[in-house]
C-alpha cells in the first residue's frame, strides 16, 4: 500500500500540489458555510453580519427564552425520534422479508426506493391530498409518517446491505440446532447486522430532523419544526437568532456523533478484551 | 436417541435441471456414511435433502421409521457441521454449544452440565468463556462438533467438515472425528471430495456422479472391487486396461479372465516391476518413462507398445527398482487376485 502511494507521488511530481490544493479548496467550500455561520451567532448587534461585531451570548439567551424557538426545537426532536423509530422498524422488517424473497426482488426494490427518486415536492403534495381526505392535515402524525417514508429507503438500503453480508450458513446452522424462524431472524440475522440497523437509524434521524418540504405542507401553524421555523424567520429578516439556533443544532449533532464514536470505541475495546492474554 | 437414516428414490429438480436422480441410501443406526464425488455430483444436495433445506421433487426421507418429508429443519433434530463451521460470532464458545439446548428447552442447570460434558468430549475443557474468533481452526471445528452433538440429535450431518483445515491437522481430525463418532454412537452422514478422508473415516461410502449413486459399499469393497471405471479412477490411482484396445492389454485382459468387451483394473501398488519377463503369469512389456522418488515409495510409469501408460508403486527399499533407469525395457507383473474385472456395461 505504501509502495503504491510512493509510486503515485513520484509519478505526479510537482503536480501533486495541484491535487492537494484542489482537495483542500473543495473541503473548505463544503465546510465554509458552517464556519461562517458560527461566529455570526456571537454578535452583540441586532443584525447578521460577517465578520461579527463584538461578542455576546445574548442571542443564545434569546432563543432559549423564546417559545417559538424552544417549541420548534422540541417538536423537531420529538418528530424526528418518532419518524426514526417508524422508519427503522418498518424498513428493517422490510429488509428482513426482502432478503428471503426468491423472486421479484428487482421490481420490489424499485418500488421501495421510490421515495428517493420521486421529487419530494410531488410526494409532499400527494401526501397532503391524501391526508386531507381524512382531515389529518396539520396533525403531528401526518408529518411524522411523511418524514419517515422519506427516510425509509435509506434505512432499507443500509440494513439490506448488512443482512447480505451475514453468511446464510449462520441461519441454516441455527435452524438445524432447532431454532424456529423468529429466533433465526431476530436472534441471528438481525443480531449480526445490528450495526447496519444503527447506521440506518442515524441516517433516518438526520433525514427527519432536516426535512422541510413535508413539514411545510403538513404541519399546523401552532406546531412547527425547527427547519420550518428557520425558514419562516429567515424570510422576514436574517437575524442572529437564526444562526444561534443553527449553531446550537450543529453542536448537538457533533456531540451526538462524538458520543457514538466514543461509544463504539469503548464497545470494540470491551469486545476484544477477553481475547488478550488467553490467546496461545 | 440416534436412529437410522434412509433416503428413498429422491429426485431433485432445480430450475429444470436434474440435480439428483433416484438417489436411495440406507444408513443403519450408529454407522458412518460418506457421500463422495466430484463437485457438482449432488453430494451436498443429498445432505441438504436429509437436513430439510431442500425439498425433494420426488421420493422420501426417513429418520428411523418416520417419514420426515413435511418436517421442517428445526424439528428434524439433526446435528449439522458446516464447511466453515458457522459458529455464531456474537456468542462465546459455551453459548454456541448451549444454543441447541436452549432451543430445545433444556433447563438452565442441565445446560451448564451438558455444555461442560460436550467440551470435555471434544477436549476443549476450560474454553467455555472464550470468543470463537480467538480459537484456531481445529478448535473451531471441535466447537462446531460439540454444538452439533450436545443436544442428542438423531443423526449428525457433516458438510465437508475438514476441508478448511491444513493437511496435517486434517489427518489428526479424521482420527478424532471417528473416535468421537464411535464414542457417541451417532448415525453420521458426511460429504467430502477427499477420498483419503472418506476411506479412513467411513463404514460405508456412496460414490455419486451426475446426481446418481454409482456405487455404495465398504471402503475396502469400493477400492478393491470398483464396478465402473469412474469409481476405479475416482478412488485412488488405477491402471485401467481395456480388452478391446487391440494392444498388449488385450492379451492381458483375456488371461485375467475378462470377457471380450470389458476392462480390468489393477492398483499401482499391486503391480510389480522386473527387468526381464519373469514368474508372473500376467505380464506386460513396457518402456520405463519415468521414475519418481517419493520418500516411502517409488512411482514408476511405463509405456506399453500401443502408447498406453501403466503406473506401478514400489517400496523405496526395493533395490531392483533403485537400479532401473528410464528408457529401459521392463516387465510389469501382477498376481491374479490383484486384477479386478469391470464388466462392459458399466465401463462407460
Amino acid at each position: 500500500m505504501n509502495e503504491l502511494r510512493d509510486a503515485l507521488i513520484a509519478s505526479l511530481g510537482r503536480r501533486r500540489y495541484l491535487f492537494v490544493g484542489f482537495g483542500v479548496a473543495f473541503a473548505v467550500f463544503l465546510i465554509l458555510p458552517i464556519i461562517v455561520m458560527v461566529p455570526t451567532s456571537f454578535t452583540s448587534k441586532e443584525y447578521l453580519s460577517f465578520p461579527p461585531v463584538g461578542f455576546s451570548l445574548r442571542w443564545y439567551q434569546e432563543i432559549f427564552a423564546d417559545y417559538t424557538w424552544t417549541s420548534a426545537l422540541r417538536t423537531s426532536i420529538v418528530y424526528s425520534m418518532a419518524g426514526t423509530a417508524l422508519a427503522t422498524v418498518s424498513a428493517t422488517l422490510a429488509a428482513l422479508g426482502f432478503n428471503r424473497l426468491r423472486r421479484g426482488q428487482s421490481a420490489l426494490n424499485t418500488l421501495l426506493l421510490a421515495p428517493i427518486v420521486v421529487p419530494f415536492i410531488v410526494y409532499a403534495l400527494g401526501l397532503y391530498t391524501t391526508l386531507d381526505r381524512f382531515g389529518a392535515v396539520g396533525s403531528s402524525w401526518g408529518v411524522i409518517i411523511g418524514q419517515s417514508m422519506l427516510a425509509f429507503p435509506l434505512v432499507f438500503i443500509t440494513v439490506l446491505a448488512g443482512l447480505r453480508r451475514v453468511d446464510s450458513a449462520y441461519s441454516k446452522s441455527a435452524a438445524s440446532l432447532g431454532a424456529r424462524w423468529p429466533r433465526v431472524v431476530f436472534g441471528i440475522e438481525l443480531r449480526l447486522s445490528a450495526a447496519s440497523v444503527a447506521a440506518g437509524a442515524l441516517l433516518a434521524a438526520a433525514t427527519c430532523f432536516d426535512e422541510v418540504v413535508i413539514a411545510l405542507f403538513l404541519s399546523s401553524p401552532s406546531r412547527q419544526t425547527l427547519p420550518v421555523t428557520i425558514w419562516y424567520t429567515a424570510r422576514l429578516d436574517l437575524t442572529p437568532d437564526i444562526s444561534a439556533m443553527a449553531t446550537f443544532v450543529v453542536f448537538l449533532v457533533m456531540a451526538t456523533a462524538a458520543a457514538v464514536f466514543i461509544g463504539r470505541k469503548l464497545a470494540a475495546r470491551w469486545a476484544t478484551e477477553p481475547r488478550r492474554g488467553v490467546r496461545e | 436417541m440416534t436412529t437410522s437414516v434412509s433416503i428413498q428414490g429422491v429426485d431433485v429438480v432445480l430450475g429444470g435441471v436434474d440435480i439428483l436422480r433416484q438417489v436411495s441410501l440406507d444408513v443403519p443406526s450408529g454407522s458412518f456414511l460418506t457421500l463422495l464425488g466430484p463437485s457438482g455430483s449432488g453430494k451436498t444436495t443429498t445432505l441438504n435433502v436429509v437436513a430439510g433445506f431442500i425439498r425433494p421433487t420426488a421420493g422420501h426421507v426417513l429418520l428411523g421409521n418416520d417419514v420426515v418429508d413435511d418436517v421442517p429443519v428445526h424439528a428434524r433434530n439433526l446435528g449439522m457441521v458446516f464447511q466453515n463451521y458457522a459458529l455464531f460470532p456474537h456468542l462465546s464458545v459455551g453459548e454456541n454449544i448451549a444454543y441447541g439446548l436452549r432451543t430445545h428447552g433444556v433447563k438452565r442447570k442441565e445446560i451448564g452440565q451438558r455444555v461442560d460434558a460436550a467440551l470435555e468430549l471434544v477436549r476443549l475443557d476450560g474454553m467455555k468463556k472464550r470468543k470463537v474468533q480467538s480459537l484456531s481452526g481445529g478448535q473451531q471445528q471441535r466447537v462446531a462438533l460439540a454444538r452439533a452433538i450436545v443436544f442428542d440429535p438423531v443423526a449428525l450431518l457433516l458438510d465437508e467438515p475438514l476441508s478448511a483445515l491444513d493437511r496435517q491437522l486434517r489427518e489428526a481430525m479424521q482420527v478424532e472425528l471417528k473416535r468421537l463418532q464411535r464414542e457417541v454412537g451417532v448415525t453420521t452422514i458426511a460429504v467430502t471430495h477427499d477420498q483419503t478422508e472418506a476411506l479412513s473415516m467411513s463404514d460405508t461410502i456412496a460414490i455419486l456422479d451426475k446426481g446418481r449413486v454409482v456405487q455404495m459399499g465398504t471402503p475396502e469393497d469400493l477400492y478393491r472391487r470398483p464396478e465402473s471405471i469412474f469409481v476405479a479412477r475416482f478412488l485412488g490411482e488405477a491402471n485401467i486396461l481395456e480388452s478391446n484396445s487391440g494392444g498388449p492389454a488385450t492379451q492381458f485382459c483375456r488371461l485375467a479372465g475378462s470377457g471380450p468387451a470389458s476392462a480390468v483394473c489393477v492398483r499401482p501398488e499391486h503391480v510389480g516391476v522386473r527387468e526381464l519377463g519373469a514368474e508372473g503369469r500376467l505380464e506386460l512389456k513396457a518402456t520405463l518413462t519415468s521414475r519418481t522418488y517419493r520418500g516411502s515409495e517409488w512411482r514408476l510409469v511405463g509405456r506399453l507398445e500401443d502408447g498406453a501408460d501403466v503406473v506401478a508403486i514400489a517400496a523405496s527399499a526395493d533395490q531392483d527398482v533403485a537400479s532401473l533407469e528410464t528408457g529401459k525395457s521392463i516387465t510389469f507383473v501382477c498376481q491374479d487376485d490383484a486384477v479386478h474385472v469391470i464388466r462392459r456395461e458399466s465401463v462407460r
